[in-house]
């Protein structure tokens, strides 16, 4: 067991000693001068996602001006940073003159709410479709998972593009697509995990004493699958909001009177070599929710389960 | 256990043309449920009786079943009817935009190669060092800068401040260099991540140790030891990164204007040139299901372990 030459005979010394080299294992394989997870960088995605919440929930209340107000006369105001700006449009104006903050603020609305949305109704179809066919298993399971397959087939932003080129652009497309998008790789990994677990000897003790197979899935199966779903589902989080600026920014997003960062970034564009802020704004907006929404689903796969360390 | 393989193979095939088939499906559904083709045919002042000989001629007045049936008889021999807007056949079209898509896309995966395999390399060698936690930095970066800002904010910074590259269109080399760059660092991303974690892998195993107890230098047993064994999985992310690449290319060929496939569909979608669409939608999924049928494959021959039947297939 030990080859240390002071290992004494009791079993105590020798459990110490395997302690030790255990912790001498963890040491050598542990991220050693910097640290991406500690305590200190979990701060700031809580800290990123509660004022998310905060400017998402009572956004509009918070601007300074009504968002859509336009205001010709003070068209591409520079930010209050730059030396042409003022404080009165903090982050300057666009080519509407219509004030930059009020309309980052209302633009979290959105993207909040297309979080709290799709998250939940995506996760949930995911997680019953993937615990379904591994329950099932036959004919229904791969036809199940050949729709999984179709998913990757056909990129989520060809569809996306149909759906606004049939239906117009709105909101409601936006959502359907993009749970359409999502579900499948929830599907894919639940199934995986939960046809993994129902090898275990916890399952086949469950089976012995008369369990039904429905009572396995959901009082055995499910429980030990609750952490991989929601690390997944933290870290679609980044997904869903670079998705949705994406389809807003190529025009088949939301309607025109929605106010996104997508569409904030496409309306800067053409005015990009004389307003770089208009674009830049809404992109640091998006840039700093997403990595938040990432580092906390690492930290959380770090904490909740090592085993997916790899996964992603 | 050959002629399992063989079969798995077989059914793996099956699975992909059934893939296709029904992608195909799905979309000559969708694009019959953009709008009436025949409107866009007809001048806009055309009498009922015109339109309805234009249907009849054009074949719209048939039930859509049978309509459905002569699209797959002629979309396997390669015949997706014209063009509406550019009035050729929508195949040569099609054909001819992918070149620009798959001159990007390569450019683009070979930018990720070569940034992505080296940096997730020293990054697992040198754990916990400096390269690796930049490279993870950069990682996490990558998956939160959506493709199309990167893209503007390069289009301002290097082509109108300093005026180095041109801002789009397609032509001389340099046009190429900042969409490839823009497309081509969420694979680099991707790359770097997954080599490193498979590197670290192997850096554990046993053949390691042996082959630094022979005495080889850290640069053989990292090079010829760990990195050839670590690469199988490398292999697969790639081919998955050909769905990623195609359609981030959508999004990415319209910032730059490069004239490709993805941007020649947008274009289709806001014309309704449903010929088009589905010409590209069929090109884009071949490219997407035989990339993964491929890796499929080649992952069944390059692992011994599934080669000789050693798990379930």
């Amino acid at each position: 067991m030990s080859t240390a030459p002071d290992t004494s005979t009791t079993t105590d010394a020798d459990m110490d000693e395997d302690r030790e080299s255990d912790a001498a294992l963890f040491e050598k394989y542990r991220p050693r001068k910097f640290h991406l997870h500690s305590p200190l960088t979990l701060g700031f995605p809580i800290g990123v996602m509660i004022l998310f919440v905060i400017t998402g929930v009572f956004g509009p209340a918070l601007a300074p001006y009504d968002a859509t107000e336009i205001d010709l006369i003070n068209r591409l105001a520079e930010t209050g940073f730059q030396s042409n700006g003022s404080w009165d449009h903090a982050l300057g104006t666009d080519d509407l003159g219509r004030d930059v903050l009020s309309r980052l603020l209302n633009g979290a609305r959105l993207s909040l709410f297309i979080v709290v949305v799709i998250i939940p109704l995506s996760t949930l179809i995911g997680a019953l479709v993937g615990l379904f066919a591994a329950w099932i298993g036959g004919w229904t399971s791969r036809l199940l998972m050949g729709l999984v397959d179709l998913q990757m087939a056909l990129p989520g932003i060809l569809l996306a593009v149909l759906f606004a080129s049939i239906f117009g652009p709105s909101l409601r497309n936006v959502v359907i697509v993009l749970v359409i998008f999502l579900w499948s790789s929830q599907a894919r990994i639940v199934r995986s995990e939960a046809l993994a677990l129902s090898e275990t000897d916890f399952v086949l003790a469950a089976r012995t004493i008369g369990s039904t197979d429905a009572r396995i899935m959901f009082r055995h199966i499910l429980p030990n699958l609750l952490n991989t779903i929601v690390i997944l589902a933290t870290l679609n989080v980044a997904t869903v909001i670079i998705a949705e600026a994406g389809l807003s920014y190529l025009g088949v997003g939301v309607d025109q009177q929605t106010i996104s960062w997508g569409k904030m970034i496409s309306e800067g564009r053409d005015v990009l070599s004389i307003a770089w802020w208009l674009v830049t704004i809404p992109g640091i907006a998006i840039i700093t929710v997403s990595l938040a929404g990432n580092l906390f689903g690492d930290w959380l796969r770090d904490a909740l389960d090592p085993r997916l360390r790899h996964a992603r | 256990m050959t002629s399992k393989l063989w079969a798995a193979i077989v059914m793996r095939f099956m699975r992909a043309i059934l893939t296709i088939f029904v992608v195909i499906t799905l979309v000559f559904f969708l694009s019959r449920a953009i709008g009436d083709p025949v409107s866009f045919y007809a001048p806009i002042d055309s009498t009922q009786e015109e339109i309805d000989f234009l249907k009849n001629k054009l074949g719209f007045d048939r039930p859509l079943i049978v309509q459905y049936g002569d699209f797959l008889y002629k979309a396997v021999q390669l015949d997706f009817g014209k063009s509406f807007t550019a009035s050729r056949p929508a195949w040569d079209v099609v054909t001819e935009r992918l070149q620009a898509t798959v001159e990007l896309g390569v450019s683009a995966l070979i930018i990720g190669i070569v940034i992505g395999i080296p940096l997730g390399v020293v990054a697992a060698v040198r754990r916990g060092g400096i390269v690796d936690f930049s490279s993870r930095v950069i990682a996490l970066l990558g998956q939160a800068v959506p493709n199309f800002w990167l893209g503007l904010i390069l289009i301002f910074l290097v082509s109108v401040k300093l005026g180095w590259l041109p801002t789009g269109g397609r032509g001389d080399f340099q046009q190429l260099i900042l969409p490839a760059v823009t497309l081509g660092t969420f694979p680099a991303a991707a790359i770097m991540r997954f080599t490193r974690s498979s590197m670290l892998e192997a850096l554990q195993q046993d053949y390691i140790r042996t082959a630094r107890s022979k005495g080889l230098t850290q640069r053989v047993v990292i090079m010829k030891h760990a990195l050839r064994n670590s690469l199988l999985p490398v292999v697969t992310l790639m081919g998955l990164q050909v769905a990623g690449i195609l359609s981030g290319s959508i999004i990415i060929e319209t910032v730059f204007a490069w004239p490709g496939l993805g941007r020649l569909i947008i274009q289709a979608i806001i014309g309704t040139d449903f010929n088009i669409i589905q010409a590209a939608v069929f090109m884009t999924t071949i490219w997407i299901v035989f990339a993964n049928l491929i890796v499929d494959i080649s992952y069944m021959f390059l692992d011994p372990r599934i080669r000789t039947g050693g798990g379930s297939v």
